[in-house]
């Protein structure tokens, strides 16, 4: 895994993990002393026999966005996947732990899957527009509810348009196919369709990795305004782009939570020398 | 960075590529260019060729050919249309070149031409006729100006000269005539009834003689008076007709004909013919006649088959009335009832022959006088004929009487269905003689015309107008006039019904039956095979279970379709068609004691809740959407539906005391004989692999991104299916339904099993309620082609007709898969747009 010769101070940490060491994850107090609207609890996941997830604890921020970093295949998108519970959809997926939304566990039994995934809305790598038109694929959250109201379809279809910052462009052709737009008007879209149905937490899993970099930008743009309405929780690959739009960063390595802090810390004086060598790009 | 690692390795002996990459000719890949193209264009020119084949032969059957006058050495002639021609080498030991045995084969030529004339051949001869090069007398085959090809309706084509066209005008017979003729017949058939008077009086015997003097002398009187009449009524009609004319003949009573100008006064002629003489005036005449002729067998062949179709329909739904009156009440009454109907007729008749006699007399009286002989022996000789009808009446009344007295004792409907279905018989009766008179109204005219005309060996034959379908001068038509022909023929092959054993006239019932029994089996099996495929792809859990079911699956595409058929018939028809008929008693399945029927339902009852309460649980609700491991629940699950599915079934088909929905009907079959509805079924069982795999496919092909994005809106698994998979796949269901039509619609080999009849009386579906009858026999297409191709008893004429027909088939199911085809590029367009 590991391209520089083993027993580097900087990455020691990161070879003992890969050989199966347990560490405690290094969390800044300051993540602790915002209002949490997620709280992971000691969660792990396993596919198969496979553990892909090992013992993470975190507390998500409301209103804030985080990001979660780290090399492929750390787990980033399966913790993301959990927090909707769309890993259940996996055959295979065993979990243990839980995690919680307002102080109530997701993970539960008897929790309502579908009304869980409705408070949360999700984004995916690739821009996902159903065949349909603009105007259906905005307002499908509601379709599913049996919403037939037009003036009302209507007034969230430009509502969210407009909170996803695509209206201009598309108010003149919203019976036109979703498919017809550029990837990153796609992706905006998508966006767009996610918050349509007033969600608590907007899941983002590399939301801009399939985009052209102008579109990454307006993307960018869009979650920094968003910021505040919504809490965020981003899956990214590009660490300019955690550093420029998120409020607390995760590290995560091989399905383990390394660091967690405040962006601005992670990025200029990480607790962990690993955690340096990785946002500064010496490592991974 | 990585020169270390390098140089750990540096023992690793480096791989050398080869210096000369790709050099030979299987490394190109060149010859699997050739071999894969040329693959392809074997394929293509085979397929090419066999539809060049059936649309050349098709398209061309119905081209009119030119006829030939052929004259053979032996002084025979023969005329026909050219349909062939080949080089052949004379067969030396044939018995008629034996003296040449050593003689080296020789090399000859031969023509075919279809001679037809069916009625004036050997009954071994067939339509086509091969003459060789040596059969040939030197003179050489000519095209005779008016040869004429006479297509009908029945004995086939008629290939000769026409001659002459007849129109006849019968002379209407006055009512005095009729009388003056009645009054004849009686006297002088009944003359021997009467009994000399008992009194041996000479006076009395003697005025009894001249009594019968006097009868005789007036039986001649009345011969007189009738000729009279006849002669004066003959030469009012001769005036009348001829009004110039002067190429009329008469036709006497004994049949003779005579000139117009040399009837003599006194004659007496039945009717008036114009005859037009020669080849012209008689095509002339036949084209002016033909269309009204042709028009008037229509309406006799609509009179027939809807007017008197629906009379006959109402008798058969009184007697099935009667019959299920019996059937309700155990008794046995039709016999009964069809005595009364028989005694009443019988009893009709003997009052209407009363009713004439009195009549004739009365009316010789009239004519003769009160003082004739006729008048005062005329009520003897009827109270003598009435003598023996009393007799009979009073049998029939007794016998009447007697039936009233045992219907009696039979519940009051039974009586009064009973007096019903007596009742429709008489109205039945009566409006069939209306109909019946109307259709001869109708014959009568259309037996006006007459053309007559003559074969190549100078056989005359005397062709019926109305039975001429169409008749051309072959040899006389330019290429319009054949294309006229041409277009004629096929607007006939594809809107009229067959005739001569299929092999001529129309397929409309068979593309109707083919199109009919593809869209309702279309309509089976592709909801099923959907819904199957969907819970294969969508919900069920793969495993080794589901592989064996997909497996079983694909295999039962394979299965020869026959098979298929067989089981539509031992099953769909003779246990499920039965039972529905005539319950299970029908069906030969055992009837439960009704004891054990109601535990079972009860049964039925708990196991279908548990049933259903363990599959909720372990599918999970709505709050469990995913998976909620507990395999046990499921299997137990599985197993309850399985008990509750044998109980269900066995409910039904053991039902005590039910004796199905057309027990009337029996012992005649109503749903188990073969009918759209089995042979639609089975091959909807035919067809299901193709729409599951099919579907299968296409659901396969739905990117899981979008059901993870639907997914991740908070739709449930139904929501996500019915709004983002299924519009996904519908283009490539639709492409299963394509694929199972195209199968379903060529098939044969089950349907002759399930329905498929070679000359069905009625369509399938058609105008009377309710519209779509699914326990109708019907025709197809495809059994058309196998019928004409190999059951004809005339399988030479109806080659033409197979490749017609067959063009016809791949047609239909071209089309049918072009409607489908544009139906799927619809949707996929309104499904690209989003507006659905």
């Amino acid at each position: 895994m590991s391209q520089r010769p083993p027993g580097t101070s900087e990455t020691s940490r990161l070879e003992l993990i890969a050989q199966g060491h347990n560490f405690a994850p290094v969390v800044h107090d300051a993540v602790f002393q915002e209002e949490k609207v997620l709280e992971i609890k000691n969660f792990n996941l396993w596919y198969g026999d496979k553990q892909a997830l090992f013992d993470i604890s975190m507390p998500i921020p409301r209103g804030q966005v985080t990001a979660l970093v780290g090399p492929s295949g750390c787990g980033k998108s399966t913790l993301l996947r959990c927090v909707n519970r769309m890993n259940d959809l996996i055959d295979t997926v065993r979990i243990q732990g839980d995690i919680f939304l307002n102080d109530q566990s997701i993970c539960d039994r008897g929790v309502d899957v579908i009304e869980l995934r409705k408070r949360m809305g999700m984004v995916f790598q690739k821009p996902n527009p159903f065949p349909m038109s603009i105007f259906e694929n905005v307002v499908y959250p509601l379709r599913i509810d049996g919403e037939r109201s037009r003036s009302v379809l209507e007034g969230v279809c430009e509502h969210s348009l407009k909170g996803a910052a695509i209206w201009s462009e598309v108010k003149d052709r919203l019976h036109e196919s979703g498919l017809s737009l550029s990837g990153g008007q796609q992706q905006r879209l998508c966006i767009a369709r996610a918050i349509a149905s007033e969600p608590e937490v907007l899941l983002l899993d590399e939301p801009c990795s399939a985009l052209d970099p102008i579109a990454t930008g307006k993307i960018e743009d869009l979650i920094r305004e968003l910021r505040g309405e919504y809490s965020i929780l981003i899956v990214t690959h590009n660490m300019q782009q955690a550093s420029r739009i998120s409020d607390y960063t995760a590290f995560m390595y091989l399905g383990r939570l390394v660091e967690y802090g405040p962006t601005v810390d992670i990025f200029t004086k990480p607790k962990l020398s690993e955690t340096n060598a990785y946002v500064t790009g010496r490592f991974g | 960075m990585s020169q270390p690692q390098e140089n750990a390795n540096s023992h690793v002996k480096k791989y050398q590529r080869k210096s000369r990459p790709g050099l030979t000719i299987l490394s190109q890949g060149e010859p699997m260019i050739w071999l894969s193209g040329g693959a392809l264009a074997l394929a293509l020119l085979m397929i090419f060729g066999l539809l060049g084949l059936i649309v050349y032969q098709g398209m061309a059957s119905f081209w009119p050919g030119r006829l030939y006058l052929v004259t053979l050495k032996d002084g025979s002639v023969l005329m026909g249309e050219l349909t062939d021609q080949e080089d052949f080498t004379l067969n030396s030991s044939s018995p008629a070149k034996a003296e040449d045995a050593t003689a080296p084969a020789q090399s000859s030529h031969r023509w075919q031409y279809r001679t037809d004339n069916f009625e004036f051949k050997a009954a071994q001869s067939g339509t086509y006729q091969w003459v060789t090069q040596e059969e040939l007398s030197d003179t050489p085959p000519t095209m005779p100006e008016w040869a004429m090809l006479f297509e009908r309706t029945k004995l086939g084509r008629f290939i000769g000269t026409p001659q002459k066209f007849v129109t006849a005008t019968q002379r209407p017979i006055s009512s005095d005539e009729d009388d003056l003729q009645d009054i004849h017949t009686f006297f002088a058939n009944h003359q021997s009834l009467l009994s000399a008077p008992e009194d041996q009086d000479d006076a009395v015997q003697t005025e009894w003689a001249t009594t019968l003097e006097t009868l005789s002398q007036e039986l001649d009187t009345i011969q007189e008076k009738l000729d009279a009449l006849q002669a004066e009524n003959t030469s009012s009609f001769v005036t009348q007709v001829r009004s110039g004319q002067q190429d009329l003949v008469g036709v006497t009573e004994e049949g003779a004909v005579v000139p117009l100008a040399d009837v003599a006064a006194g004659d007496n002629i039945v009717a008036i013919h114009e005859v037009l003489e020669g080849p012209q005036a008689t095509y002339d005449a036949y084209r002016e006649h033909h269309a009204a002729a042709r028009e008037s067998v229509h309406a006799i062949d609509r009179i027939a088959e809807h007017e008197v179709g629906g009379s006959s329909r109402r008798q058969e739904q009184a007697r099935l009335q009667l019959r299920s009156q019996e059937l309700a009440y155990d008794v046995f009454v039709e016999g009964l009832a069809n005595e009364i109907y028989n005694l009443k007729i019988q009893r009709n008749a003997i009052q209407q022959d009363q009713q004439k006699d009195a009549r004739i007399v009365e009316r010789a009286t009239r004519v003769l006088g009160k003082d004739s002989a006729m008048a005062q022996v005329g009520p003897d000789l009827v109270a003598t004929l009435n003598a023996q009808r009393t007799t009979e009446e009073t049998r029939i009344e007794d016998r009447l009487a007697e039936i009233e007295q045992l219907l009696t004792q039979a519940p009051e409907p039974v009586q009064q269905a009973v007096v019903q279905f007596v009742d429709i018989r008489f109205e039945v009766d009566n409006e069939i003689a209306a109909l019946q008179e109307r259709i001869g109204e109708i014959e009568q005219r259309n037996n006006r015309f007459g053309l007559f005309a003559t074969t190549a060996d100078g056989i005359e034959a005397e062709l019926k107008l109305g039975d001429i379908v169409r008749a051309f001068p072959a040899n006389q038509l330019d290429w319009m006039g054949r294309l006229g022909v041409y277009g004629s023929r096929w607007g006939e092959f594809l809107l009229a019904n067959p005739r001569e054993a299929n092999s001529e006239g129309g397929v409309f019932p068979a593309i109707w039956g083919t199109v009919a029994m593809t869209m309702i089996m279309s309509l089976i099996v592709v909801p099923f095979g959907v819904l199957a495929a969907l819970y294969l792809r969508e919900y069920a859990k793969s495993g080794p279970i589901v592989s064996i079911i997909r497996i079983s699956i694909n295999n039962l595409a394979g299965v020869p379709s026959i098979v298929f058929g067989v089981f539509g018939y031992g099953f769909l028809i003779l246990v499920v068609g039965a039972y529905i008929d005539g319950g299970p008693s029908n069906a030969n399945l055992p009837e439960m004691p009704q004891l054990w029927w109601w535990l079972t339902a009860a049964g039925l009852a708990i196991v279908a809740f548990s049933a259903f309460v363990t599959t909720s649980y372990s599918l999970g609700s709505r709050k469990v959407l995913t998976r909620m491991r507990t395999p046990t629940l499921g299997i137990v699950s599985l197993v309850l539906w399985i008990l509750a599915t044998v109980a269900f079934v066995s409910l039904i088909a053991f039902t005590p005391n039910f004796h199905g929905f057309y027990q009337a009907n029996l012992p005649n079959p109503t749903f188990g004989k073969g009918g759209l509805m089995w042979a639609s079924l089975t091959l909807a069982l035919l067809t299901l692999p193709v729409v599951i795999v099919a579907t299968e496919e296409a659901l396969a092909a739905v990117p899981n991104s979008l059901r993870e994005g639907s997914y991740g809106c908070g739709a449930s698994k139904w929501q996500t299916i019915r709004r983002i998979v299924l519009p996904h796949a519908l283009p490539g269901i639709m492409t299963g339904m394509i694929l199972a039509m195209a199968r379903g619609a060529g098939e044969v080999a089950p349907l002759m099993l399930v329905g498929v009849l070679k000359l069905a009386p009625e369509l399938p579906v058609d105008l009377s309620a309710p519209f779509v009858h699914l326990d109708r026999s019907f025709m197809h297409l495809g059994f058309h082609i196998f019928d004409l191709g190999f059951q004809s008893p005339n399988s030479e004429a109806a080659k033409p007709m197979v490749f017609t027909t067959t063009l016809l088939l791949i047609t239909v199911v071209a089309t049918l898969n072009l409607f489908a085809i544009w139906l799927r590029a619809r949707l996929r367009k309104r499904f690209q747009s989003g507006e659905f």
